[in-house]
């Protein structure tokens, strides 16, 4: 980690036997459940809105049986305004098999755009699996690897629902510019040509709109970065569980 | 301080005496046993007494349970202490029928810590008002090379679970524990989906609804996402056993 990581002067510089860049952990709570879940969810979100499958989705995840350990959800995911961890790490085990049926078995335009969808959620939710190993061997680790750039190669699919505010608000504001200039054009033009101005106009505004987050969005946010540490951490300390805050979130209740 | 056991005391030549030896020999040994769990059929319905009362209650003909019971006699009994194929004496068993069965199953990467899975099977009655409640169970139904992605193993509905006495032999009672179970096919030969990698089951119309199996075939609960009419797809990551398991 050290090496992808440029750590300054700080204060634990020069401290015997302390490196700065080790003194990072992993933290399967705060990085994946609450992190990157929660983005992939967004993702999700938007991408199901797009190809209205928002309903199929919300209707498998409310008829899903129970299973030990395993807390079926009672309200609609729209319903949810604020999700915890143990009910982000809830969603993991049940994510993909519910996007898998609530996506079915698409056809022609959309078969691509669903697979990759699917591998890259896939791809997440396996690495969380074997993030949760309690021991590990070089295949597991190799697997994590291997998880971990598969999602990062597909993750472009979801390229357009990762809208940054700053993003959002240059759209708006090429939007604004785009009707500005329509309104300029409309004196003198009868009903029906303005219909016709109007319907080109909106075919330009979505393309720009798509052009424009296209270009902005990116990946590049600390949470997607910070699981790259997470297999030389195993090799160098051993498993993520056992520094995950979740185990100190447990000193917040009441010990019986 | 490093500790020495017997074998490392051994090893660098210590003459030791034989009391001390068998003193060392039971104290040294810090792996213990795992502890085997046993399966724990709970729930006794007062109204089942014998083969006719299960297929009254069950709504099963009593000729196929009876096909039923010779087919799981033959497949699982010692030739020595069959189930007879006389209809008359299979009928004069006393079975017990029985709603919950706990499933001590081993936690991952654990050898002594068991998570208890309680199956249950109410047939036709309600659980707490909130409809019927037969439960999803994976079933040994094979070696590991068979069903793909499965490796030998098949969901199934439980049905039912039972415990049949056997007074026929040696002037003691044997106690069959077995449970009726509608064991699901595997789409694809059960290899990993493309799409989204997971395996997808049906419940086909020609295979048999109604199978008996002992219940140290049941290996815990199965969590199975319903897709249509008689089709579901294996939840395999719904904890790190069955992600193991199921690739």
């Amino acid at each position: 980690m050290s090496d992808n990581l440029g750590i300054g002067q700080n204060m634990f510089h020069r401290l015997d036997r302390i490196s700065a860049s080790d003194l990072y952990k992993p933290d399967m709570l705060h990085i994946i459940y609450l992190g990157l879940f929660k983005h992939m969810m967004n993702w999700i979100e938007g991408s199901l809105k797009k190809h209205g499958h928002l309903q199929p989705f919300e209707k498998v995840l409310k008829a899903l049986p129970p299973y030990p350990g395993f807390l079926v959800p009672k309200k609609a995911y729209r319903e949810v305004t604020q999700w915890q961890g143990k009910e982000m790490r809830n969603l993991g085990r049940c994510i993909l098999g519910v996007l898998a049926m609530a996506l079915g078995q698409p056809g022609g335009a959309q078969a691509i755009p669903f697979k990759r969808a699917l591998g890259c959620v896939r791809a997440l939710i396996d690495f969380n699996m074997m993030a949760q190993y309690r021991c590990h061997t070089p295949d597991t680790i190799a697997y994590m690897e291997d998880y971990l750039d598969r999602f990062h190669r597909m993750n472009d699919i979801f390229l357009e629902f990762q809208v940054t505010k700053r993003t959002q608000a240059k759209v708006d504001k090429q939007r604004k510019e785009i009707r500005r200039q329509r309104s300029l054009t409309r004196e003198g033009a009868a009903a029906s040509q303005w219909r016709a101005i109007c319907d080109d106009n909106r075919d330009k505004e979505n393309e720009l709109r798509i052009d424009m987050i296209h270009g902005e969005s990116h990946f590049n946010f600390v949470k997607m970065h910070l699981l790259s540490p997470f297999c030389d951490h195993i090799r160098q300390f051993g498993n993520i569980p056992m520094y995950s805050t979740e185990i100190r979130k447990l000193a917040y209740k009441r010990q019986i | 301080m490093r500790l020495l056991n017997l074998e490392s005391l051994q090893d660098r030549g210590e003459g030791l005496s034989a009391a001390a030896l068998k003193h060392l020999d039971g104290t040294t040994n810090t792996v213990s046993q795992p502890v085997i769990r046993r399966m724990i059929l709970k729930g006794r319905r007062d109204n089942v007494s014998n083969v006719n009362d299960f297929s009254r209650i069950s709504g099963v003909s009593l000729n196929i349970i009876y096909r039923e019971l010779i087919r799981y006699s033959r497949h699982n009994l010692p030739i020595d202490h069959p189930l007879l194929d006389d209809h008359a004496i299979l009928r004069s068993l006393p079975v017990e029928l029985l709603t919950q069965l706990a499933i001590p199953v081993l936690a991952f990467q654990e050898a002594d810590v068991y998570e208890i899975h309680r199956a249950r099977s109410t047939g036709a009655l309600h659980l707490r008002n909130q409809g019927t409640h037969n439960d999803w169970i994976w079933v040994q139904a094979g070696t590991e090379e068979m069903y793909g992605a499965l490796r030998g193993r098949l969901p199934a509905r439980l049905v039912a679970l039972l415990k049949i006495r056997d007074y026929r032999y040696d002037n003691t009672d044997t106690v069959r524990q077995v449970a009726s179970v509608q064991i699901l096919t595997p789409v694809n030969s059960g290899h990993l989906s493309d799409q989204h990698g997971l395996v997808t089951v049906q419940m086909r119309e020609d295979v048999r609804g109604f199978t008996i199996v002992d219940i140290g075939r049941i290996l815990s609960l199965a969590h199975l996402i319903p897709e249509e009419d008689r089709r579901w797809l294996v939840n395999s990551r719904i904890d790190l056993r069955t992600f193991k398991k199921v690739y």
